[in-house]
């Protein structure tokens, strides 16, 4: 099963505490780093004993020719779980070659992982409502002198940049939704020249990373940033505190954990943060 | 290519040739104001406007009026800018075609159940004038909700049990319920609710927001349309294509109809042994041929053929993408449950008008049948609020979680509202309502709605507004000010009237539920 954890606070409350106490393990931030300390050797890259790579989350499901090694739901029937379980004098026992055996807290992850349907991502939702209204903020300079100049290099750039409203001050909204792929790191970059004017920036599902927030933390009359199903993990997250006039940030489906969290929790001007993430598609359905 | 006034491609294509003053002669015209004249000389244009007058008319304005183009101020160089900043991004209505309820639904009338089987006062009725249906009837016998109420959420709002899942979202919703048209039959109140008018051949609230707003994603239309299966194929309303059409504005402002099946939208499959190469020779090819045309001529409606030619051809890609759902995750077949999986039924609509908002399109309108129960209302209502009960709650839930209620602006609602009295044979647990124009209740949620409140008052009988009255007009000149226009302003020239959703009488913005 996976655990929503629910968090919604009403009207100015300065900070918001996570409960995350019943969450799944995930594959991003729990598993991974376990296979990596116990069973790259042998089953990455270099080297793929019995035909098994686990060095990337498809791997992992993906098994060996014999099957799966993973059986979702099921960690008494997984071949992951069997093998690290066996009897350390079995022939099948993992790992092998008298290698040191997984900590006792680190296969009980396993096993939880594997009971919740082994998701890859942090399954959780997050929304913290801090303010029930967003307050009107310092308008942004007028955009009449350069709007031509910039919604052009926007174009070229495959995005645009609109005004919000008919009244000068009110910015402009960079719109990435006809092609949201083409929105990349270097776009953002390039668009760094007009950061005073824009005021909300939709790049939900285009190809931003983290990279992007070092720039946009500098975007400074930015109210809304929507992130959401984009790559931006937790690094820079909190380079995001520069931004003083944020109100509404979303970071639902990206790579951001715990830690991020726990730091975009920090960052006391955003009013509204939504943080739904989800185990990815097509794993749980099976 | 720059016409001159004496082209003879002009004078060939209009069918009033020498009939009017020649352009030629008034004192020297901006080149730009010369090409304006040209597109109304176009025959069809011109037949469109009616009469030479009206062309005259069109003139007089360009003539008296200071052409956008050559305004000094740069943001009139802008087209399909908000007035002000919108709180509403995009629009999902769910539309309930037949009306449901108001007694069933969100206006509870507790004292009714003590006046089962009585006559309506006739100083509530006051002599209004009933239809057909049931203005025969000896008697008008107040038929008591059969549904049950509870208070729901902190706000406490009184929710039916028609709606178990829908009232968990209750501190979500702005429930109005003093709504009221003029229209007392199906047909004219859909119009009425859609496009603002009950006549035919009005622009759709949907286009006026794409030719207001413009595309948030250029690659999938502005405007999306969906019926819904019927759960019962009863009481079953007929939608056209009028109620999203786009009227006298430009047909690209028209909504495109998702439809349930292997063809989501028709006609946009390649035939066989064409390939993707070759349709896009043929397109543009076409589109150079109509350039020309429209170089000769001058007709915007050619401009329009050419956008609507490219617009499928991108829709080729970006739909199939839309409709595939395999990359759902398992949390929203949970949420909407196994009807979602199931093209064409409400569930699966509400589940793509999540997928449509999130791709940027504007404004998706579900329409859902059969609430039009002159008879057998209780056992009715339980197939539909069953049927969409789940669904509109899975819908409001997924857009919450996601983050997208913010800017999302949702509303529910069908044409008009039911009589208090029973049409047809009353019992307590079987009975009837006919058409009632005078109070009907909607909601709306999200995209800069309050959350959390009712607004307006009927009297005991569900009868009459007895406190903030809301016409059709005000609804539309609200949905309008969310999506950050002045009502007045958002107009449309058209037969020498500045054309607008809210029509020529005075509509009033319900600012007290705005957040």
């Amino acid at each position: 099963m996976i655990y929503w954890s629910k968090i919604s606070l009403p009207l100015a409350i300065a900070s918001v505490c996570l409960s995350l106490q019943a969450e799944t393990a995930s594959y991003t931030h729990d598993i991974s780093p376990v296979i990596e300390k116990n069973c790259i050797s042998c089953h990455g890259p270099k080297k793929q004993k019995g035909g098994l790579r686990l060095d990337s989350y498809s791997f992992v499901l993906q098994g060996t020719e014999d099957g799966p090694i993973v059986k979702l739901g099921n960690a008494q029937d997984s071949e992951l779980y069997r093998r690290l379980t066996l009897h350390p004098g079995d022939d099948d026992f993992m790992p092998a070659g008298g290698k040191p055996p997984l900590k006792a807290h680190e296969i009980e992850l396993i096993k939880q992982w594997i009971a919740a349907s082994a998701p890859e991502k942090l399954a959780f939702e997050f929304v913290a409502v801090k303010k029930s209204v967003l307050v009107a903020k310092q308008a942004a300079p007028d955009y009449r002198p350069k709007i031509k100049e910039a919604s052009a290099k926007a174009e070229s750039l495959g995005v645009r940049l609109v005004p919000r409203s008919s009244i000068p001050t009110d910015g402009l909204v960079l719109r990435t939704a006809s092609n949201p792929k083409r929105c990349t790191d270097a776009v953002i970059e390039q668009l760094s020249s007009y950061s005073d004017l824009i005021v909300e920036a939709e790049l939900s599902r285009t190809a931003v990373t983290s990279k992007s927030l070092a720039h946009l933390s500098k975007w400074k009359n930015l109210q809304l940033l929507d992130l959401s199903y984009t790559h931006v993990s937790d690094d820079y997250i909190d380079s995001l505190a520069q931004l003083k006039d944020l109100q509404s940030l979303n970071i639902s489906g990206t790579q951001i954990g715990k830690d991020g969290l726990a730091k975009v929790n920090k960052l006391t001007s955003v009013a509204r943060v939504w943080a739904f993430m989800e185990a990815p598609a097509g794993l749980l359905k099976k | 290519m720059n016409h001159t006034l004496n082209d003879p491609n002009v004078a060939l294509c209009s069918d009033h040739c020498g009939e009017h003053p020649n352009v030629a002669n008034l004192p020297e015209l901006p080149l730009s104001l010369q090409k304006e004249w040209l597109e109304l000389e176009t025959r069809r244009h011109f037949l469109g406007r009616g009469t030479k007058a009206l062309a005259w008319a069109g003139l007089a304005s360009i003539i008296g009026r200071t052409a956008p183009h050559l305004l000094a101020d740069p943001t009139a160089l802008l087209p399909q800018t908000p007035h002000f900043a919108p709180k509403a991004k995009r629009a999902i209505y769910l539309f309930m075609a037949g009306a449901p309820s108001q007694l069933e639904t969100f206006d509870y009338k507790p004292n009714l159940a003590d006046q089962f089987n009585k006559d309506l006062p006739e100083s509530v009725r006051g002599g209004q004038v009933l239809t057909g249906m049931s203005s025969g009837q000896a008697h008008f016998p107040v038929a008591p909700s059969f549904a049950k109420f509870s208070r729901q959420g902190k706000s406490g709002m009184w929710m039916s049990e028609m709606f178990p899942e829908l009232s968990k979202v209750t501190d979500d919703l702005c429930i109005i319920k003093s709504l009221y048209t003029e229209a007392i039959n199906h047909e004219p109140a859909i119009l009425t609710m859609t496009t603002g008018n009950m006549f035919p051949g009005r622009p759709s609230v949907g286009a006026w927001l794409a030719y207001g707003l413009g595309a948030m994603n250029e690659e999938l239309p502005t405007f999306v349309v969906m019926t819904s299966k019927m759960p019962q194929k009863q009481n079953v309303q007929a939608l056209s294509n009028r109620l999203w059409s786009s009227g006298f504005l430009s047909p690209e402002y028209s909504a495109v109809q998702l439809r349930s099946g292997s063809e989501p939208v028709l006609y946009l499959k390649d035939p066989k042994g064409v390939t993707s190469d070759i349709r896009r020779t043929v397109i543009s090819g076409v589109n150079d041929l109509n350039r020309q045309l429209y170089e000769k001529i001058g007709d915007p409606e050619i401009n329009t053929r050419i956008a609507q030619y490219e617009m499928a051809f991108r829709m080729q890609t970006s739909v199939p993408e839309l409709t595939d759902m395999s990359d759902e995750p398992a949390s929203t077949w949970e949420l909407y449950g196994p009807d979602a999986k199931e093209p064409g039924t409400f569930a699966y609509n509400c589940l793509m008008a999540r997928r449509l908002a999130e791709r940027g399109v504007r404004f998706s309108q579900i329409f859902l049948r059969s609430w039009d129960m002159h008879g057998g209302l209780p056992g009715s209502m339980r197939v539909l609020c069953g049927n969409s009960d789940r669904a509109t709650y899975a819908l409001m839930t997924d857009l919450k979680r996601r983050g997208m209620l913010d800017d999302t602006l949702v509303i529910w609602g069908g044409e008009f509202g039911r009589t208090v009295y029973s049409q047809g044979t009353l019992k307590p647990d079987n009975y009837g309502r006919d058409h009632h124009p005078r109070c009907f209740s909607m909601w709306m949620a999200g995209g800069g709605v309050k959350p959390g409140m009712s607004y307006g008052q009927t009297d005991d009988f569900s009868y009459n507004i007895v406190k903030d009255p809301v016409h059709v007009r005000d609804l539309h000149a609200t949905i309008l000010k969310l999506f950050g226009f002045d009502h007045t302003k958002l107009t449309f020239k058209f037969q020498g009237l500045e054309q607008r959703l809210t029509g020529v009488l005075p509509a009033r913005v319900i600012n007290d539920i705005l957040v």
